[in-house]
C-alpha cells in the first residue's frame, strides 16, 4: 500500500518535466479565458508554485494538467477585484520582452469578444474549442451541471456570433 | 460532430497558439524554489499550530489542576440526635407551635389561632419516646 502510494506521487523531476512541457500550453489557456496574458501567466505560474507542493494530490487526482487550469482559473477569479496589484507585480518584475509578436486581429477580436462574456461562459468556451473537452469533462472540470455547461456554450456562441460577424463566422450547433 | 472545421474552434486554436507564442514562462528553478520555500512555509505554520493547540490545551489542563476544590473530608456516621420530648398537654387555643414535631400533622390555622370551620382535624398520634417509661 505504502508502495502504491509512493509510486503515484509525482517526483520532482516529473514535475519539472511536466512544468516544461505544459506552462505555456496552460498559459495560452489562460489566456484565452482571461483576455490577459501578464495574468495568465501569472496564476498558471502561482498554480504551477501551489502544485509543487502538492505534487502527491496533482497525481492522485489524475489529471495534472486539469488541476493546475482549475487552480489558476480560481487564483484569477480571487484576484479580479484587486487587478491593480497584477500591474505593480508585472512592473516589479519587469516588462515582458519587447520581440514578443503580436497578436494577429483575429486573435485580438475573439479575446475582445470573450471580455465582453461573463466569467463562467469564456471558461466554458475556451475548454470545449481550445482545450478541446467533452461537456461532461467540463462539467467535472467547472463543476457545473451537464445542462448547465450546455447553456453556457449555447449562449457564448450566440454572443461570439453577434461579435464576430465581420470574420464571416456563422451561429452553429454546440456540440 | 461533425468533420467539418468549426471556425469558431479554429479561431480558439489560432488565439490559444498566439498565448502559447507569447508566453514566456519562468524557469522551472524558479519554481522549484517557490514550492520548496512554500512547502517550508506551510510545514512551519502546520508545527506552529501543532506546538499552539498543544500548549493551549496544557496551560488549560494547567489550570483546571490549580482550580480544583479542596478534598472533601470522609463521610462520619452523624451521631444520633436527642430525641425531642413531646408536649404533655395541648390545647387547641395554644395554637400551633413554633417548630413542627415530626410525625404530627398541623391543619391550617387562621390569622386568631383558631382551626378553619369544617377542617377535619387529626389526633396527634400516639407516641411512645423510648426510654420516658
Amino acid at each position: 500500500m505504502k508502495q502504491e502510494t509512493r509510486e503515484s506521487t509525482l517526483t520532482v523531476e516529473e514535475f519539472e518535466d511536466f512544468y516544461a512541457q505544459k506552462a505555456a500550453a496552460l498559459t495560452g489557456q489562460l489566456y484565452v479565458m482571461l483576455g490577459d496574458l501578464q495574468e495568465a501567466q501569472y496564476v498558471v505560474q502561482e498554480a504551477f508554485v501551489k502544485g509543487w507542493s502538492r505534487r502527491r494530490q496533482l497525481d492522485r487526482d489524475g489529471h495534472p494538467e486539469a488541476w493546475i487550469r482549475t487552480v489558476a482559473w480560481r487564483l484569477a477569479v480571487s484576484r479580479w477585484r484587486g487587478r491593480r496589484r497584477t500591474a505593480d507585480a508585472w512592473r516589479r518584475r519587469g516588462a515582458p520582452p519587447a520581440q514578443v509578436p503580436e497578436p494577429g486581429p483575429e486573435q485580438v477580436v475573439l479575446v475582445d469578444a470573450l471580455r465582453e462574456l461573463p466569467a463562467q461562459q469564456r471558461r466554458t468556451l475556451t475548454l470545449h474549442y481550445l482545450c478541446d473537452l467533452t461537456v461532461e469533462q467540463i462539467a467535472h472540470e467547472a463543476g457545473l451541471s451537464l445542462s448547465t455547461v450546455k447553456t453556457h456554450l449555447a449562449r457564448g456562441r450566440t454572443a461570439l456570433a453577434r461579435h464576430l460577424r465581420d470574420f464571416h463566422f456563422e451561429e452553429g450547433p454546440v456540440v | 460532430m461533425s468533420d467539418a472545421p468549426d471556425p469558431l474552434r479554429s479561431l480558439f486554436q489560432q488565439a490559444g497558439q498566439d498565448g502559447v507564442r507569447r508566453a514566456r514562462p519562468a524557469p522551472v528553478a524558479h519554481i522549484a524554489e517557490r514550492g520548496r520555500h512554500r512547502h517550508r512555509r506551510r510545514l512551519a505554520v502546520a508545527v506552529a499550530g501543532l506546538c499552539l493547540a498543544a500548549g493551549t490545551g496544557g496551560a488549560a489542563a494547567l489550570s483546571l489542576l490549580s482550580q480544583a476544590p479542596a478534598p472533601v473530608p470522609p463521610a462520619v456516621v452523624p451521631s444520633p440526635a436527642p430525641p425531642v420530648p413531646l408536649p404533655q398537654d395541648r390545647s387547641p387555643s395554644q395554637g400551633p407551635t413554633d417548630a413542627p414535631v415530626p410525625g404530627r400533622t398541623s391543619p391550617p390555622a387562621t390569622t386568631d389561632g383558631s382551626m378553619l370551620p369544617g377542617t377535619p382535624t387529626t389526633s396527634p398520634p400516639t407516641r411512645t419516646t423510648p426510654g420516658a417509661a
